[in-house]
């Protein structure tokens, strides 16, 4: 993975660069020691590590503000962190940069019931936000499977998703206000309890944009009323092919549940292994289905449900009979990634989307390149929204299977774009898929997001090396050409 | 004047090159249901994408459309219906509102206008169902973004910066959007004579409840006279509706729920699938103001904050009001004409609600004086000029759309 070359004028500044902080923040954060600095050398994507030149940890929206302010005058990388969840480097340091931590932006500031919101500074947990409004009967929707850790600053970066998003949406979808402070230093308060505000949607393209635009210091979320009841059903089949028949059938029937996913048999094995969730072992395709609301409502769609899966052939229903039942049902999901972790040494998740139709198309190509490379490869599937999840076995010890991973990987995210689909669906472009960007967008695509970024950040310092290919000098990108050469703008001064 | 009337994104291109070497602007228009909306665009070249119909890819089991952006919204509601399913943002019409009888309301102008009906609150605003486009930049370059999958953050999501733009990004060819199933069942609960604070209160206690509530609107009494539901019509009352939909079991229950929930706050009443669906339709499309043309001003406000925005308002204006998203959204016609300055006055008020005040209708209100939206903090509108810049370098779509003087 080739990342911007090193500035030598940014490392010899290293001396000026901590005095300068050190001026406005208490000494303990400014982290310029070698051995505390490996602490934030990679994120969830560790097969990518690099200490950061320096690691600075504000406390307010100003301190973070001052800190990009003296990145800007001295023209130094900045890369800001959460909690370092990221599965696609997005958090990954440049040596030659200034890592902004913001673990200790970690405070609820307002919940407000009647306006069904909740303002947060941007270290706090996706979690937290749902526990603090538990008591009231409310949660936060999206629900990533690292809710535990990850920070909502880090949910507006990488637009997360979740297991419920078919029904309740993503983070995009989520989210009222934010404050972020630009790389030139000015704080941006954008939109707050109202649901529209005034210009083009700086809080949608903000959402997504995997911290190369802004630094996220706070959000406004929506909260929902928790659903009254929520009851899962398990149910197995004997071959993907008929499992992703009932999956069409039900939203065909206009049943959109609150979560579906799917597991291949490697997958349940591995999961069952873990957990002991009670998942059908024999079954080479299981399905998760959750259907929540009033309990009237449920038991409905449940009875439905059912139907439709017998329909479709399936070996196994289980339905959850208590909330226990049903966290136990989805304990196995929620574990599939470790799960997968302790019977293979390394595995390297992969995040395309497909429409749902394509499934039965890329689960046996999946099978056929597992062939080829030589490789295990256990499926997880947010079957609802047509999120892909296969996990590829291998072992780093092993030379040359890191290499045989990866081009396994990128084979399956080609076929996603082929059939139709993206390259992720919910993990993010960060260093990790940034090559295959060309995949799916052309040069001008790529050069109006490019142009996007330049808006926002002229000198390219935030988050440098993540998900564009190909680095283009804003002034470069800013430039018109008309075609037969009739009339040529110059560099326009404003960009 | 010029018109352009392209058939591919090629002649669009060509258009667009044509208008940047002879340093001419474009005004961008579809079906004209949205004329008048926004500022007077100074410009004699027209493009106008009517040409550009038709719904290239729909798989009800994918719950994803795709169309020509010139494509009629009604074309794509009765093909949606007829595989039970909708655009569940309830896109408005306000053809009648803006005085456009007769024209048609295209898909793309729908996303560019970003408008949503009362379903937002539920659901969420058109731009939450925009996955993907392909548009000709202000640069002429054809490009995509988004896709035609629900769950996609691959690259910028750029559709958000497009949806609401009104044409002065780009022009959009195509559109993917996100479908819903329909409702089996609809209905609403009325519940009468409220004062306007007390129905933010009631709506508010609705929408935190576990009733699943897709539609919560107050119509003080002048307003729901207006309306052609007869109950709401003739009810010689204020009316404060909420709407539950869903399958028929879970409807029939929570409407019984919700009714007596309601019953204490007043008498409660209830409208069943025609009569509902009649009344959030006038609602979504301000039919209570089609009647003659006086300035209406469109007001995004935390919702609970609603009636006393509106209180502090009639202190100093007559005005004719209704609420939408659960008091969220205040429809507000301007009664008397007090000078020009009301419109910065107006603003003020709406900033000190932490609220943002369009002018949807001028009427006779100097469009010039007081523009359609205004961006009022300087770092938020030097992003907006930033944004502009890099898609319409040399301005040329739809100048003096939107934001006034600013870009």
């Amino acid at each position: 993975m080739e990342m911007p070359s090193l500035d030598p004028e940014a490392l010899a500044r290293r001396p000026e660069l901590i005095r300068a902080l050190r001026h406005f923040l208490p000494p303990e954060h400014v982290i310029a020691d070698q051995a505390s600095l490996r602490a934030y050398e990679c994120d969830g994507l560790t097969a990518y590590k690099q200490k950061p030149m320096l690691v600075a940890l504000p406390e307010t929206t100003q301190q973070v503000s001052q800190i990009l302010r003296v990145c800007s005058d001295l023209g130094v990388k900045i890369v800001p962190r959460g909690a370092g969840t990221s599965l696609s480097g997005g958090a990954l340091p440049v040596a030659d940069g200034v890592m902004i931590g913001l673990a200790k932006f970690n405070q609820i500031l307002e919940i407000d019931y009647h306006n069904r919101c909740a303002v947060v500074q941007s270290g706090v947990t996706n979690l937290a936000i749902s526990e603090a409004v538990r008591s009231h009967g409310f949660y936060y929707a999206p629900d990533p499977s690292s809710q535990i850790a990850c920070t909502i600053g880090g949910n507006v970066a990488e637009n997360s998703g979740g297991v419920h998003c078919l029904k309740y949406g993503l983070t995009t979808h989520n989210i009222l206000g934010l404050e972020c402070v630009i790389p030139d230093g000015r704080v941006i308060r954008l939109g707050g309890k109202a649901l529209d505000s005034a210009g083009y949607d700086l809080i949608g393209v903000l959402t997504g944009s995997e911290g190369l635009l802004a630094v996220i210091t706070e959000v406004t979320v929506r909260i929902l009323p928790k659903p009254e009841t929520a009851r899962a059903m398990l149910i197995g089949f004997s071959s993907s092919e008929a499992s992703g028949n009932c999956v069409a059938s039900i939203i065909g029937a206009g049943i959109i549940p609150a979560g579906m996913e799917m597991m291949d048999r490697p997958a349940i094995n591995a999961a069952e292994d873990f957990v002991s969730a009670g998942y059908p072992r024999e079954s080479e395709a299981l399905l998760i289905v959750e259907l929540d609301g009033p309990k009237i409502e449920v038991d409905f769609l449940i009875s439905r449900v059912e139907k439709l899966a017998a329909e479709a052939g399936a070996d196994t229903v289980r339905i959850s009979n208590s909330d226990e039942e049903r966290e136990m049902f989805w304990k196995g999901r929620k574990s599939a990634f470790p799960a997968v972790g302790r019977i293979s040494p390394d595995y390297y998740c992969m995040d395309g989307t497909i429409p749902r139709k394509a499934l039965p198309r890329v689960l046996s190509a999946i099978m056929g390149m597992s062939k080829k490379y030589g490789l295990s490869v256990a499926n997880v599937f947010h079957a609802g929204d047509g999120n892909l999840h296969p996990l590829i076995l291998f072992d780093a010890n092993v030379p040359g299977q890191l290499e045989r991973a990866e081009d396994f990987g990128s084979e399956i995210l080609r076929l996603c774009v082929e059939v139709g689909g993206v390259l992720t669906g919910e993990h993010g472009v960060g260093v990790e898929k940034r090559d295959l960007m060309g995949v799916m967008f052309s040069d001008d695509d790529l050069k109006q997001q490019q142009r996007v970024k330049c808006a926002f950040d002229p000198l390219q310092l935030l988050n440098p090396g993540k998900v564009f290919p190909v680095l283009h000098r804003c002034a470069e990108l800013g430039r018109m050409h008309i075609h037969d050469g009739k009339v040529t703008f110059p560099e326009l001064p404003r960009f | 004047m010029k018109e352009f009337w392209p058939n591919t994104s090629a002649e669009i291109k060509t258009a667009i090159l044509d208008a940047l070497s002879c340093d001419r602007a474009l005004a961008v228009c579809g079906g004209g249901s949205k004329a008048g909306l926004g500022g007077e665009v100074n410009s004699d070249w027209v493009l106008n994408t009517s040409n550009f119909t038709g719904i290239v890819d729909y798989e009800p089991n994918e719950l994803v459309l795709t169309a020509k952006a010139g494509t009629p919204i009604s074309e794509i509601a009765s093909v949606l219906k007829e595989a039970s399913q909708h655009l569940s943002f309830e896109p408005p019409d306000w053809q009648l509102f803006l005085g456009n009888e007769g024209s048609i309301q295209t898909i793309g102008g729908v996303i560019a206008s970003n408008f949503s009906g009362p379903r937002r609150i539920a659901t969420g605003a058109a731009r939450d169902f925009f996955l993907g486009l392909e548009m000709v930049t202000g640069r002429g370059e054809i490009i995509k973004s988004g896709g035609k999958v629900f769950k996609n953050v691959t690259g910028y999501d750029l559709c958000k910066l497009l949806a609401g733009s009104y044409g002065t990004l780009g022009v959009l060819t195509e559109v993917s959007v996100k479908c819903q199933p329909l409702s089996q069942k609809v209905r609403t609960v009325l519940v009468l004579n409220l004062s306007e604070q007390q129905a933010v209160e009631v709506m508010s206690d609705g929408l935190n409840s576990h009733l699943s509530i897709t539609g919560a609107a107050h119509l003080p009494e002048k307003t729901a006279s207006k309306s052609r539901v007869n109950y709401v019509g003739q009810a010689g009352t204020s009316i404060t509706a909420l709407r539950i939909e869903g399958v028929e079991v879970s409807v029939i229950e929570r409407c019984e729920k919700l009714r007596k929930r309601m019953s204490a706050f007043g008498t409660v009443e209830e409208l069943h699938y025609h009569n509902s669906k009649k009344l959030w339709e006038e609602i979504a499309d301000i039919n209570y103001f089609c009647d003659n043309k006086e300035p209406v001003w469109r007001v995004s406000i935390p919702p609970y904050s609603g009636a006393a925005f509106v209180e502090a308002v009639r202190r100093e204006l007559n005005v004719e009001v209704y609420f939408d998203w659960g008091g969220g959204l205040v429809w507000m016609k301007l009664l008397e004409h007090k000078g020009e300055k009301w419109g910065s006055e107006m603003r003020a008020l709406a900033r000190k609600y932490s609220a943002h005040a369009a002018l949807v209708r001028p009427g006779n209100v100097n469009p010039k004086r007081t523009p359609f939206f205004e961006v009022e903090d300087p770092g938020i509108a030097w992003l907006n000029r930033q944004i502009k810049h890099s898609f319409d370098p040399k301005g040329i779509l739809n100048p003096g759309k939107i934001f006034g003087a600013l870009l």
